[in-house]
């Protein structure tokens, strides 16, 4: 019968039953005031704002008032706030304390799982409806004072006069206690969440040099930065982002060293955005960065903070934001994108040498599909005689001109590139399969291209990845596509026009009042000090002049004591 | 709404270099043989000797003057109208310099690499980079300069060291060449490519007074030291007989340099250096154009002058190209040129008379007007 | 912010015009174009030539087997002048021609005898052919000789004629066989024209030369053609281009043989080496140039065919006796060949004697191929032998 029925169902019409789909209705902001008291009120859309009064939250002006000491009022507030028995990670627990001989009313809230519930528990609450029943030799002068001093034995506390300070802490990790008759309440700082440990970093890495990297707390991050500088003049000066989020958010930079307008620029600009949410520093450094036109980056991201520590102790000044494994650093000007950690912690020739690959990397990233596309078809006299031949025999059975075959070459690369990051964990290997056989032998095969393309774009890519900044290489495999296409346009011409171009670009840009391209244009003292080659260590006796510090010298002349023969020594000989 | 302009004395330094330098690339020691022969690289000794003696004499000068360019001066000196008339003619005298330039690097260009494409593709090219530095402004300009120019002139450097197996002494005898007359009708003629000097008594206000010694000298004897070593590897390697048919002097160079089997074909790179070259120099002396000429008519906003500035200094070249004269080394033109060094001195011998912008009046006068 | 968008839009759209409209312009694709590696030319009847175009074929050449195809193309045509060969030729490959890879240009001797500057003027106008380009003239046409290279050791034609001439260096190539000095020598008074000579085999086991030619029996390097203006007017022998190479160029690697002085069945082979500080000097009295030549010269012996010792002091100022006699007649005899039978300034004499004149107006008045023939030559040769030990 199932059968025949189920057949019955394609050849007989039935009656469907309505299947109710679901439409998403525009839902315009309401104004709750009407809508609390709808019932009295005769407006237009009356039967709308019916059933609004869900989405309706506790108007900020009430938030603005201060504590009432009307427990019951401060106990409405708390609740509707947090629209409380239906916000379920929000708790909520009555108690009573004896002060004296009063028994005082009290509640404390907070948000489960962004406490520490082990110390609300024993350092908050047991001692306030346990302790407060002992018998202490001191006479309460005022309720509050007393709970203050004698009853609370948890080591961060702070009275709270506003609502909206008691909403920031409760939604960040705190526990508020109020008190029947106090007309502020107890903040306790309980945060403990569950978080990532400090790790080693992930796309920062070195051989030699410390292993560790920003985590995702701020206060953690702030913390590895204090342990390594151990300066006091180390100043972290808190902001908060959002509107909604307030998002804590760090300036960092050495009091005695960064220039004061340099600071008070960075602090301007943070505190200066109004958004709702922000979520990590990747959002921050666009919003507060110069030039968002600029293909190249001009704030530097990094999680590794022994290059923050660096760079603030060069001058520098850093931002970190609560959430948010990079650290943002600023200004930053070109040379800054080319260097790691590393530099100065292995003997300077070696780095000599290092940099110089570094910068013929760049140089390959930058230009060498251009550069191939521009001697294949207009200078073909520049290849020798026995490779021209190589190539125009490889070439022979491809379809496609160079700069097309380029293109196509240059893309499904990149798009194994962006493949391989998103492609999940357990099939990561077939990416590496499917894009060798695309870029490798197959496509050569199938005379889809040659193979000294194939040369071109691996060594274009080897190139790319020995840029040390991620952004930086980002931006450099972006300008490429228009070198490629400035070389098949005209040459050496089209690529001497892009670089022209492209110096204008670049030198037109200014990072925090730092022009992008300094030390080589604007030529700064001191030039090739730690830019281009790296000098041995004691001779870096100042801090880069771009930055204008109040401290120019990191070193004095003689930075090594023992080069100079001691006075005393040479009279005990 | 400006901002104020400022840069160093090594930007302007090079910018100066370049301005020379470009027409090194163009047809420079060529020209040299024509008038010189064999002793063609006499002659760029000469200039750059007769250039210091004018420059030294222009700082004497300048000594009675503030910080102040030569619209400023003329301004002080002769009013609002002398400021106009100084100021038109010496834009008309740049649009002359940058269009014929133009037109030369364009047909050098389409000689040498492109030589299937159309003049007007070529010439378009290099608009666009003139374009995107005027757009830039002079800061800007001047500061990408600061490190193309030694690259660039590194990379001539290094060609002509490529070349020096080819020397051959022999080539430059007979010593003197065309004989005394020849070299000195070539050593006035000739001067003008320094004619673009003007350019420096524009920038004194940005790179504040004091340096002006600084950045004259260097740039002129480097920029001379260029001319000679180029026009005297020129002459090296080529007899004076086929020296003045070659059509781009140091591209010629260029191809003559062998290194090794794998790496015979050096004059590609010559291409990108030279093309480089060009792009400052065009760009350099429109960015002027269009800043003398804004504030010759105290015009507030430069950028929107930038476009039509540009069609009218293409159009000059490509009829300066149909016109079929071989104009950039014609004398008459040489002549012409030197307006770029006579015009200054004119102005500055005035301004020095009347000692306007010294001390007192002068800074603030200078402030006013930027 | 928005006009910013608008520039780089507009700065794309030019760029994407430009890209689709450059195919109009420079169909430059490096397969679409055939690379001519050597051009010949060949009398034909009354006024015309026979161009020949050897090009390369590069899918044989990087195939690498060498059995597999022919390596070359070779095109002839019959025209009047040099650019409408190349057009034809360009249609007749289906490519178009590029000049920027041609290794020699080859010139029979019939035509090198009529003269060939018109036509190499019209090859140097070309920006493309390279000012390095050996010219060879080929006693039995131009045809006859790229046809009989096959070479063997290398695939490549075009790698057979760079290593052909790189071996030949050692003994008498010199740069004035090159594109560009020769046109300057043809076109100037300074000094006059050689060319590389190529005649048919006769007799490989009189040189010593390297294995590059044991590969293609047919054709032999004979030494150098002589030019008086754009006229060929005779030819040297290996031993006297050997000379001449001695004589003027920079070669410091000169093999030359002398009968063993002390062992009339032998004979000995020595490598020259020029010392920096030997000097031509040219004067010129009563409008007679006196050409003083002091050649010092160090020897290495490299093989000695007899038993003799020569690092032994005596024996070895026998050599060097020996050296200096061979060395002082084949000079004299080279040097009358050329100023008295050919009346061509080869040697380039008249580049030093322009060091006499002050300006160029008095050098030309000098008229140098006039007094020439007149040369009195005063030759001084000091050879030192480098004993071993």
């Amino acid at each position: 019968m199932g059968f025949l029925n189920s057949i019955g169902k394609y050849i007989f019409y039935k009656e469907q039953k309505g299947k109710e789909g679901f439409v998403l209705k525009e839902n315009k902001a309401i104004n709750c005031e009407t809508a609390q008291n709808i019932a009295s009120l005769d407006v237009f859309d009356k039967k709308e704002l019916e059933g609004a009064f869900v989405g309706c939250t506790v108007n900020d002006d009430i938030l603005k008032n201060n504590i009432s000491s009307d427990i019951e009022l401060n106990k409405k507030i708390m609740m509707t706030t947090y629209d409380m028995p239906k916000n379920t990670d929000l708790l909520y627990r009555e108690f009573n304390i004896t002060v004296k001989d009063k028994v005082l009313r009290s509640f404390i809230v907070f948000i489960d799982g962004m406490t520490d519930r082990t110390v609300i528990s024993n350092n908050i609450l047991q001692p306030l409806m346990l302790l407060s029943n002992l018998e202490i030799k001191e006479k309460p002068v005022d309720v509050g004072e007393f709970i203050f001093n004698r009853l609370i034995p948890y080591n961060q506390i702070k009275k709270v006069q506003k609502y909206t300070e008691v909403i920031s802490n409760v939604n960040f990790g705190g526990c508020v206690i109020f008190v029947e008759g106090l007309e502020y309440a107890f903040m306790a700082d309980t945060k403990f969440w569950d978080h990532r440990g400090v790790n080693a970093p992930k796309s920062e890495t070195v051989i030699r040099g410390p292993q560790e990297a920003f985590n995702e707390q701020i206060r953690a991050n702030t913390a590895l930065l204090r342990k390594i500088l151990k300066d006091k003049d180390l100043m972290i000066e808190g902001v908060t982002i959002g509107k909604r989020s307030n998002t804590p958010c760090a300036v960092m930079y050495i009091k005695d060293i960064a220039n004061d307008s340099l600071v008070r620029e960075v602090l301007k600009r943070v505190k200066s955005i109004k958004v709702d949410y922000i979520f990590d520093s990747g959002e921050l450094e666009q919003l507060i960065e110069d030039n968002t036109f600029m293909a190249a980056p001009q704030i530097l991201a990094t999680e590794r903070p022994d290059k923050v520590a660096m760079m603030l102790a060069q001058g520098n000044v850093a931002v970190a934001l609560d959430g948010s494994p990079f650290v943002l650093v600023m200004p930053a000007t070109i040379t800054e994108f080319l260097h790691t950690t590393e530099d100065s912690n292995i003997r300077f020739p070696y780095v000599t040498f290092i940099r110089m690959i570094r910068i013929i990397g760049i140089a390959i990233a930058l230009l060498l599909p251009g550069i191939y596309i521009a001697i294949t078809t207009f200078h073909q006299e520049m290849i020798p005689t026995n490779l021209l031949f190589a190539i125009e025999a490889a070439r022979e059975n491809v379809p496609f001109p160079c700069v097309v075959e380029i293109l196509i070459m240059e893309l499904s690369f990149e798009l194994i590139r962006e493949a391989g990051i998103r492609v999940p964990g357990a099939i990561g290997s077939t990416i590496g399969i499917v894009g060798g056989l695309i870029l490798g032998q197959a496509a050569v095969m199938a005379n889809i291209v040659s193979p000294v393309m194939i040369i071109i774009v691996a060594i274009t890519a080897l190139g790319s990845f020995s840029v040390p900044s991620f952004s930086m290489s980002f931006s450099i495999r972006l300008i490429r596509f228009a070198y490629i296409i400035l070389g098949a346009v005209a040459g050496f011409l089209g690529i001497a026009l892009g670089l022209v171009l492209n110096s204008l670009l670049l030198a037109s840009s200014k990072s925090f009042g730092v022009p992008f391209l300094t030390p080589f244009g604007p030529v700064t003292k001191d030039k090739y000090a730690d830019k281009l080659v790296r000098q041995p260590i004691w001779k870096q006796e100042k801090r880069p002049d771009y930055l204008n510090t109040k401290d120019i010298k990191s070193q004095p002349k003689i930075s090594r004591g023992w080069s100079v023969k001691d006075s005393n020594e040479k009279d005990e000989d | 709404m400006k901002n104020k302009i400022e840069f160093g004395s090594w930007e302007a330094t090079a910018l100066m270099i370049n301005l020379v330098f470009a027409q090194v690339m163009l047809i420079f020691p060529k020209d040299m043989v024509h008038f010189g022969g064999s002793a063609g690289w006499m002659i760029s000794i000469i200039i750059t000797l007769i250039t210091l003696i004018y420059f030294t004499i222009v700082v004497k000068l300048y000594k009675n003057i503030g910080s102040l360019d030569l619209i400023d001066i003329s301004a002080s000196v002769g009013g609002r109208i002398f400021k106009v008339v100084v100021g038109l003619l010496i834009t008309v005298f740049l649009t002359l310099v940058v269009s014929i330039n133009l037109g030369a690097f364009a047909q050098t260009f389409k000689i040498i690499s492109l030589d299937k494409s159309p003049l007007e593709y070529v010439g378009v090219l290099f608009l666009i980079g003139m374009l995107a530095a005027a757009y830039y402004g002079i800061e800007v300009v001047a500061r990408i300069n600061a490190f193309l120019v030694p690259i660039v002139i590194v990379g001539f450097i290094l060609i002509t060291l490529g070349a020096i197996p080819e020397f051959e002494t022999n080539n430059l005898f007979p010593i003197l060449g065309d004989g005394y007359a020849s070299i000195a009708k070539g050593s006035i003629l000739k001067l003008s490519v320094f004619s673009s000097i003007i350019i420096l008594f524009f920038m004194v206000p940005f790179f504040k007074k004091q340096y002006l010694k600084k950045v004259g000298y260097s740039s002129i004897i480097i920029s001379g030291l260029l001319l000679l070593w180029s026009t005297l590897s020129f002459i090296l390697v080529f007899p004076y007989e086929i020296a003045i048919d070659k059509k781009v002097p140091i591209f010629q160079l260029a191809r003559r340099i062998e290194i090794g089997n794998y790496l015979q074909r050096i004059e590609s790179v010559f291409v990108l250096i030279s093309a480089i070259s060009a792009f400052l120099f065009l760009g350099v002396i429109f960015t002027f154009i269009i800043y003398i000429f804004s504030k010759t008519l105290d015009l507030k906003r430069s950028k929107p002058m930038i476009l039509p500035m540009a069609v009218i200094v293409f159009s000059l070249a490509l009829i300066s190209k149909r016109l079929n004269i071989e104009l950039i080394g014609s004398n008459a033109l040489n002549l012409i040129w030197l307006t770029g060094m006579a015009l200054p001195l004119v102005i500055i011998i005035m301004g020095a008379v009347k000692k306007v912008g010294v001390k007192d009046n002068g800074g603030v006068k200078n402030g006013q007007k930027n | 912010m928005d006009r910013k968008i608008k520039v780089i839009s507009l700065f794309l759209s030019i760029a994407i015009c430009a890209v689709t409209l450059v195919g109009c312009y420079n169909n430059g694709e490096i397969e679409n174009l055939a690379y001519v590696i050597a051009i010949g030319i060949d009398e034909a009847d009354s006024n015309s030539f026979n161009l020949i175009f050897q090009t390369a074929v590069p899918k044989s050449i990087a195939g690498g087997s060498g059995g597999g195809g022919e390596t070359t193309v070779i095109t002839s045509f019959k025209t009047d002048n040099f650019l409408s060969g190349l057009k034809k030729t360009g249609e007749y490959v289906g490519r178009k021609i590029n000049l920027s890879h041609t290794k020699i240009i080859v010139v029979s001797e019939k035509v090198a005898k009529e003269g060939v500057t018109a036509f190499l003027n019209g090859l140097q106008q070309n920006m493309e052919i390279r000012p390095n380009v050996n010219v060879i003239i080929a006693a039995d046409g131009a045809k006859k000789y790229i046809e009989s290279v096959h070479p063997k050791l290398s695939s490549s034609p075009a790698k057979y004629y760079d290593l052909l001439f790189k071996s030949y260096e050692t003994d008498f190539l010199v740069p004035s066989t090159q594109l560009e000095d020769y046109l300057y020598r043809a076109k100037n008074y300074g000094a006059q024209p050689v060319a590389i000579y190529m005649g048919i085999d006769k007799d490989i086991n009189e040189s010593s030369k390297p294995s590059a030619d044991e590969e293609s029996k047919k054709m032999i390097i004979e030494g150098l053609a002589v030019f008086k203006m754009d006229k060929m007017v005779g030819n040297l022998d290996p031993q006297e281009a050997t000379l001449f190479a001695l004589l003027t160029g920079a070669n410091n690697n000169i093999n030359i043989e002398v009968k063993d002085p002390l062992d009339d069945r032998f004979k000995v082979l020595g490598n020259i080496i020029k010392e920096k500080s030997s000097i031509t000097k040219v004067t010129v009295k009563n409008g007679k140039p006196e050409i003083d030549i002091n050649l010092k010269l160090k020897i290495d012996v490299k093989a000695v065919q007899s038993d003799n010792d020569y690092d032994e002091p005596d024996k070895a100022a026998k050599l060097k006796k020996a050296y200096e006699d061979y060395l002082n007649e084949a000079l004299k005899a080279l040097l009358s060949k050329a100023t008295y039978d050919f009346k061509s300034d080869i040697f380039g004499f008249g580049e030093l004697t322009k060091r006499n004149f002050n300006t160029i107006e008095e050098w030309e008045k000098a008229k140098w191929p006039e007094i020439f023939p007149q040369s009195e030559y005063k030759i001084k040769i000091d050879v030192n032998i480098i004993r071993q030990g």
